[in-house]
């Protein structure tokens, strides 16, 4: 790892963790994890209105040295079941792959997480399953994900 | 999943006139775990009734399964469910495969449709084989090898099918209910029997190469059972050596392919039609993703590639301009200490003009920014009031003027603005230098003046967002902005800056400093030139507003 990048990047993520203490967004926090600046741990608090509402859902973040050039790697580590996130807690999110900008912050990220509980995106799935069942029986996917949701995340 | 399809069969069959007393029972029954006699006992009969439905059900129904016997029962004896019965539930399942069959990526379909097609051939061959060279006599075991391959071939086929279609793999997902258990059951049980065949499948293939290269008869007596062996023969060896194949494949064309790819703007090729991936049906999910994890890094896409050096080097520079107010701090604290002197007529005047410093920050910047003149005659001896309160007009009469929103009617002396309206109208030279601007998050001074403080503030800042106060002066070079400022390289006014975002790098969060080179995209964002161009090479797309460079 080139040693001039990643000190950009640890001054980046300093900024970002002063602006994230001071004016953390709603339903969202994120700090690092130990000492490592590059690997932090955020929570998500389900989103009033979608089934995961009374769910708390931990995240982990890894920056790549090449932040914010290279978008960091988030993972589910409570179970959630939504047809953008995998077994693995791996989340299909555009903005964390091809559509990554350097302009994001791990804010406007987690927050985009949030939207994504609220409105999952079927047409672009990783749970084929889930994402069926999403489109022909809501309601049974609604029931699945807050019987989840009391199970893994409360 | 099966067992809901069976079970909305069995309702679909409830619903029918003739079993309307059925269906209580029927339903009690998908509740039970035993079976129930009474209402087995409709159900009596040789299981051939309905053929071709058995093989399907069987090969995706596990007769283990307790909950699902009965359902199978029913199915398989049946002599009063009449035809549009069983094809019902027969065209539950083949809907359901169908169904399942599209949802697969489209690697596992083709190499499903192509392994179908395959057993299917091998299958109709050894048949054709076998029944035209019944009598045909050979010195190996070469008939019995063909036998043996053609049956193994057509169990394996419904696995095939089976371990493709079937809806849940074992990886843990679906509705946490019993239903998963039974199906991981079912797939593994698959699986295993899958395992099996192919063990023998190699040994027979060993075997097979023996009596094959070792018969000296059979080419003569049995041409046609010796030429199919030897066909099977070496489609093994052609599929043992698949991977070798297109390893070397690989390694010898893939710049080729990839220059090609590059040229057509294939993206998807390899994340789509994957032959290697794909072979494992119940790994779907990670071939999907991890698909579109190569497809999304853009190492097979010339979509996301980034810029070349060249042409980065080509895009427009600017520099950020600020102004500075370390000479403007010294006017205004010298001009704050000559109103705090022990002149207390003086003071009352300055008191009288705190709403309109406070008013709007600008006020205090263009007393600064009165500049050297000013600082001059407050500095070069004793001051008259008339001179202070002169200024403090002057300042009054540059804010009237700028200021959209009427704070005009808060001055207190109309006479003191029009003394600087021909003062300033008879100082052309100074007036250039009056609009000198500063933003609040400048970092102003602090006043002597305590009270209104977030006034001052506030204003401030929608100062700083309402256009008029980033105005040109007449002549329109850059020392007559009030305002921070983009430069270009020959010294030209390139744009002023408005917004809060303008005045640090989205890209290292850093705000600008004077003089800080930046590069200026076509979309008009500019970022710190290094940050700019370490992001470019990777991607050729605006940070802000995701626009193509090339656009």
């Amino acid at each position: 790892m080139p040693p001039k990048a990643s000190t950009n990047a640890a001054k980046r993520l300093q900024k970002e963790l002063a602006e994230i203490s001071l004016e953390p967004p709603c339903n969202c926090s994120a700090g690092p994890k130990g000492d490592n600046l590059f690997e932090w741990a955020a929570t998500i608090q389900g989103p009033a209105g979608s089934p995961y509402q009374t769910g708390i859902f931990f995240l982990d973040i890894t920056f790549p040295p090449e932040y914010p050039f290279k978008p960091p790697k988030i993972q589910f580590r409570t179970r959630i079941y939504h047809c953008n996130v995998n077994a693995q807690g791996g989340i299909c999110l555009d903005i964390l792959k091809d559509n990554w900008s350097p302009a994001l912050t791990i804010s406007k990220v987690l927050l985009s997480i949030c939207s994504l509980l609220t409105d999952p995106n079927p047409h672009d799935p990783l749970m084929a399953n889930i994402a069926r069942q999403y489109l022909k029986e809501r309601a049974e996917h609604d029931e699945t994900a807050r019987e989840w949701t009391k199970r893994y995340a409360s | 999943m099966h067992r809901r399809r069976i079970g909305q069969a069995k309702r679909d069959f409830d619903s029918s006139p003739s079993s309307s007393d059925m269906s209580l029972q029927n339903r009690k029954e998908e509740t039970r775990t035993t079976p129930d006699i009474s209402w087995k006992a409709y159900f009596v009969g040789p299981p051939e009734q309905i053929p071709g439905l058995n093989t399907l059900r069987n090969s995706i129904v596990d007769p283990s399964d307790t909950t699902i016997a009965p359902a199978n029962n029913s199915t398989s004896t049946m002599p009063l469910i009449s035809h549009p019965h069983s094809t019902l539930v027969r065209r539950n399942c083949l809907h359901h495969m169908w169904e399942n069959f599209w949802s697969i990526s489209r690697g596992s379909r083709i190499v499903l449709v192509v392994s179908c097609c395959l057993m299917v051939i091998e299958m109709a061959l050894t048949v054709m084989v076998l029944s035209i060279s019944t009598k045909a006599t050979c010195d190996t075991n070469l008939v019995l090898f063909l036998y043996v391959y053609g049956v193994r071939v057509a169990i394996s086929l419904p696995l095939v099918v089976y371990q493709y279609l079937h809806p849940i793999g074992d990886n843990g997902f679906g509705s946490p209910t019993k239903n998963i258990v039974v199906d991981v059951e079912i797939s593994r049980f698959v699986d295993r029997l899958r395992l099996y065949l192919d063990l023998f499948h190699a040994f027979w293939f060993i075997l097979g190469n023996w009596w094959v290269f070792s018969s000296e008869t059979c080419k003569v007596t049995a041409p046609y059972v010796y030429k199919l062996s030897l066909g099977f023969i070496i489609f093994g060896y052609v599929v043992l050596s698949l991977p070798v194949l297109v390893v070397a494949g690989v390694m010898f064309c893939l710049p080729v392919v990839l220059m090609w790819t590059n040229m057509l703007h294939w993206s998807g090729l390899f994340s789509e039609s994957t032959f290697i991936w794909a072979f494992d049906p119940r790994t779907d999910e990670e071939i999907d993703m991890d698909g579109r994890t190569r497809r999304h890094h853009g190492y097979w896409s010339s979509d996301d590639m980034g810029v070349p050096d060249d042409v980065i080097a080509k895009i427009a520079l600017v520099k950020f301009r600020r102004r500075m107010l370390k000479d403007m701090e010294m006017v205004i604290g010298e001009v704050a200490s000559k109103l705090d002197s022990p002149n207390r007529t003086l003071r009352k005047e300055s008191e009288a003009k705190k709403p309109l410093l406070s008013g709007n920050s600008n006020v205090s910047l263009q007393l600064g920014s009165v500049g050297p003149s000013s600082a001059s005659i407050l500095s070069s001896g004793p001051i008259e009031t008339s001179v202070t309160v002169d200024e403090l007009g002057l300042i009054g009469g540059g804010c009237s003027s700028l200021d959209p929103r009427g704070d005009s009617a808060r001055y207190p002396k109309q006479a003191l603005k029009t003394r600087f309206l021909t003062r300033a109208a008879s100082q052309p030279g100074s007036s250039s230098k009056l609009f000198h601007g500063m933003k609040k998050d400048m970092g102003l001074p602090p006043l002597p003046l305590k009270r209104e403080d977030s006034t001052l503030s506030r204003n401030s800042r929608g100062i700083s967002r309402s256009s008029s106060t980033c105005s040109t002066m007449h002549d329109g070079s850059s020392s007559n902005l009030d305002c921070n400022f983009i430069e270009t390289l020959d010294g030209n006014v390139d744009k002023k800056l408005n917004d809060d975002d303008d005045m640090f790098c989205v890209i290292c969060l850093n705000e600008y400093e004077d003089g800080d080179l930046l590069r200026k995209l076509p979309c008009s964002h500019q970022f710190h030139i290094k940050c700019t161009d370490e992001w470019l090479r990777i991607n050729k797309t605006c940070p802000l507003c995701l626009a193509n460079i090339h656009d």
